[in-house]
């Protein structure tokens, strides 16, 4: 072989050689989720939705749990009443939001059958009277106003301006007046505030991360928290109720966390999924102190104030298809909470946030419940709404509960970028989950504190 | 050259070569590596944000390839190969009342160059072999699809069914086997290389998050394997 064929060889068999082991690494597994573990002891303060996750989560993968919780029982702010209707009434969370959501799939595969769609007619309260969405986007009196207002819900994504809050911008675009409390109703309330808390940079970011989507389920025949019992039975046993915990020291090895009761509990990570509300109102000492950019998030975070009320009738007084009834006063949403789930019961609900929800607080229950019928009155008159009221109310405040401070968390102005802040672990030893910590746009859900808390144990085995 | 015009050139210039010097035609089949990382994390997400799934959802394997084209002969070293191809990956977890099934289609386009040095080869008194080095460039279109219960997953109430184009390049080593004066058998190994594979909104359509680390984005390098067989369609004289 004379050196020229050599090197033309050479040549040709070169990149063969190099092909293979080319070949070799494309085909290597890489490091995926599944073989990570967490050999040590988390404390989870905190047994809601994330809590119990989280537990069951890091359990999955090695660690030793305990969930700490302030209450006398697991659940957070999933909470049924279950003597009240002839079926669970949501006091807290009470719509799934999103088909795309791991909430969803968690009721899809344990309880496919209870989840269904609303799927009835919703009626807007305008100028006195109630309307349907068409009407309001199709009516040529209107001259085109209520479209606006439909067409505003589906472009925050997309929003162009600089930072002023939601009800600026409905006044800046001239929405007229008349719109505005059933804007309110569709924003601000179902966010957990009012238009005049929201800003619309956060609402921007929010609506650009989301992806779950908007379709809104419910479960005809059982409670959301039932859900969490069937799928992590396990992890229940490891709540330790009546645990309100007081004190965090992340400054040693080990972190440490105190309650009130004196008790001390030590562990490798913490993992907090508490109410925003417990931070907002510092209920929980750190030290050494939290970051001071954390420390702003929770400011800026907004956190709602609440109320949840249950109606019961002895015949409707509503059309038959009915799902929402917005645009009220006292109550800026009500629902049909027994279509679908009775049909031996008529069931009314309501839910009031922000200053509604403060004027109600102002109130004792029977006033704010006898200013409900009135109004209940006003928007169907000559139908007998008094007469139809069994006297049976339910009335939930999530603002005077002492381990929630309120409902959930809502996009305030200057709130954009600070959920990731919150969301960040402190010395790779306190971890933080909850909705409000959510940065994928689904703050303010279940699903939202659900991937919070998969988003925290991920940290915490990578930490 | 936007993308309809990138493929109808790719498709005259393949036909062209067709017509002009269709010395073979050839099917083929065999197995490609689709071990994505980037994807198979989002399976990965799946699974581990669903602890209660009886049956998880399997990470992508191997998918199946389907290979058909024409080979002209250039030169007597020299073959060039347009060749169109379906690549088709399945990954499915049925657990009751609840299946999930993911399947990524990739159907790829381009031309390979089969260059055989003269120096290496046997020819025995049966059938003549030759070794050749491909290399190759064209352009594919990856179609990932999710389905939860057989119904299409959605993003923001939007079904997902995305069309993602891309470029690849293709390096390979082959061997010919020349069986008869009408059919050759061609063993192929190459690695197909997508730089910019970007799958948006993958993990949200399966996951139903975005979630930090997950990437859809990936620059991919895919090993294949593949069985050619080759049917001379104009008898002419020896080209090997």
């Amino acid at each position: 072989m004379n050196r020229r064929k050599l090197i033309r060889q050479l040549g040709t068999v070169g990149p063969g050689i190099l092909l293979f082991p080319t070949l070799f690494s494309a085909c290597r597994k890489e490091q995926l989720l599944s073989g990570q573990t967490f050999n040590g002891k988390v404390i989870i303060i905190g047994a809601g939705a994330a809590g119990l996750y989280a537990a069951n989560l890091l359990r999955k993968h090695g660690a030793e749990v305990i969930i700490l919780e302030a209450s006398a029982s697991s659940g957070g702010r999933i909470r049924a009443n279950t003597t009240f209707a002839d079926y669970p009434f949501e006091l807290g969370a009470d719509k799934l939001r999103g088909k795309r959501s791991i909430f969803y799939d968690l009721a899809a595969f344990h309880t496919p059958a209870s989840l269904a769609p609303y799927s009835g007619t919703n009626y807007y309260l305008l100028d006195g009277v109630l309307r349907t969405e068409y009407f309001l986007k199709e009516n040529a009196g209107l001259a085109g106003a209520g479209a606006t207002l439909f067409q505003v819900l589906e472009s925050f994504a997309s929003y162009p301006g600089t930072e002023m809050t939601v009800a600026e911008y409905f006044n800046e675009i001239s929405l007229e007046h008349r719109f505005l409390k059933i804007a309110n109703a569709l924003v601000g309330n179902d966010l957990g505030a009012d238009n005049a808390a929201l800003g619309m940079m956060a609402m921007k970011e929010r609506a650009s991360l989301s992806a779950a989507g908007n379709d809104q389920f419910f479960l005809n025949n059982r409670s959301y928290w039932s859900l969490f019992e069937m799928a992590f039975p396990d992890e229940f046993d490891l709540v330790q109720v009546n645990k309100v915990v007081k004190k965090i020291t992340y400054s040693n090895q080990q972190t440490q966390v105190e309650t009130l009761d004196g008790e001390i509990f030590k562990a490798a990570r913490v993992l907090l999924t508490v109410p925003l509300g417990v931070l907002k109102n510092n209920d929980i000492q750190f030290d050494p102190p939290l970051p001071s950019a954390k420390a702003t998030a929770i400011q800026k975070i907004g956190f709602g104030k609440g109320i949840r009320i249950a109606l019961q009738f002895q015949q409707p007084f509503w059309a038959d298809n009915t799902d929402l009834i917005m645009g009220g006063t006292l109550i800026p949403q009500y629902e049909v909470s027994s279509t679908g789930r009775s049909s031996a019961q008529f069931i009314l609900s309501g839910t009031a946030m922000g200053e509604a929800a403060e004027t109600l607080s102002a109130m004792t229950e029977q006033e704010a419940v006898a200013k409900i019928i009135t109004e209940l009155n006003q928007m169907y008159p000559g139908t007998g709404v008094n007469s139809k009221f069994s006297q049976q109310y339910l009335f939930q405040n999530w603002s005077n509960e002492p381990f929630f401070h309120g409902s959930f968390s809502y996009p305030s102005p200057g709130s954009e970028y600070q959920r990731s802040i919150l969301a960040a672990p402190i010395a790779n030893k306190v971890f933080f989950a909850g909705e409000a910590s959510n940065d994928n746009g689904h703050s303010g859900t279940v699903n939202g504190a659900m991937e919070s808390a998969y988003r925290a144990v991920l940290e915490i085995l990578q930490s | 050259m936007t993308r309809p015009a990138y493929l109808s050139f790719l498709l005259l210039l393949m036909l062209h070569a067709g017509m002009q010097a269709q010395n073979y035609i050839n099917i083929g089949s065999g197995l490609t590596d689709t071990r994505i990382g980037a994807w198979n994390k989002s399976i990965e997400a799946y699974n581990f944000a669903r602890p209660w799934l009886d049956k998880e959802l399997p990470t992508m394997g191997l998918s199946s390839n389907y290979h058909a084209g024409f080979t002209a002969i250039l030169a007597r070293a020299l073959f060039i190969s347009p060749d169109v191809s379906y690549h088709r990956t399945v990954a499915q977890a049925i657990n009751e009342d609840f299946k999930t099934s993911l399947r990524v289609h990739r159907f790829s386009g381009g031309i390979n160059f089969d260059i055989f040095p003269m120096e290496f080869g046997l020819d025995t008194v049966s059938f003549i072999i030759r070794p050749f080095v491909r290399l190759g460039g064209g352009g594919s279109a990856f179609l990932p699809r999710v389905k939860f219960n057989d119904a299409i997953a959605t993003v923001n109430d939007e079904a997902y069914k995305p069309i993602v184009w891309t470029y690849q390049f293709n390096f390979g080593l082959g061997c010919r086997f020349s069986l008869s004066s009408w059919f050759d058998v061609m063993p192929v190994i190459q690695l197909g290389y997508f730089p910019n594979v970007e799958l948006k909104n993958f993990a949200q359509a399966l996951h139903g998050t975005a979630v930090p680390a997950l990437e859809n984005k990936a620059g991919i390098l895919r090993p294949e394997a593949s069985i050619y067989l080759c049917f001379r369609m104009r008898k002419q004289k020896s080209d090997m």
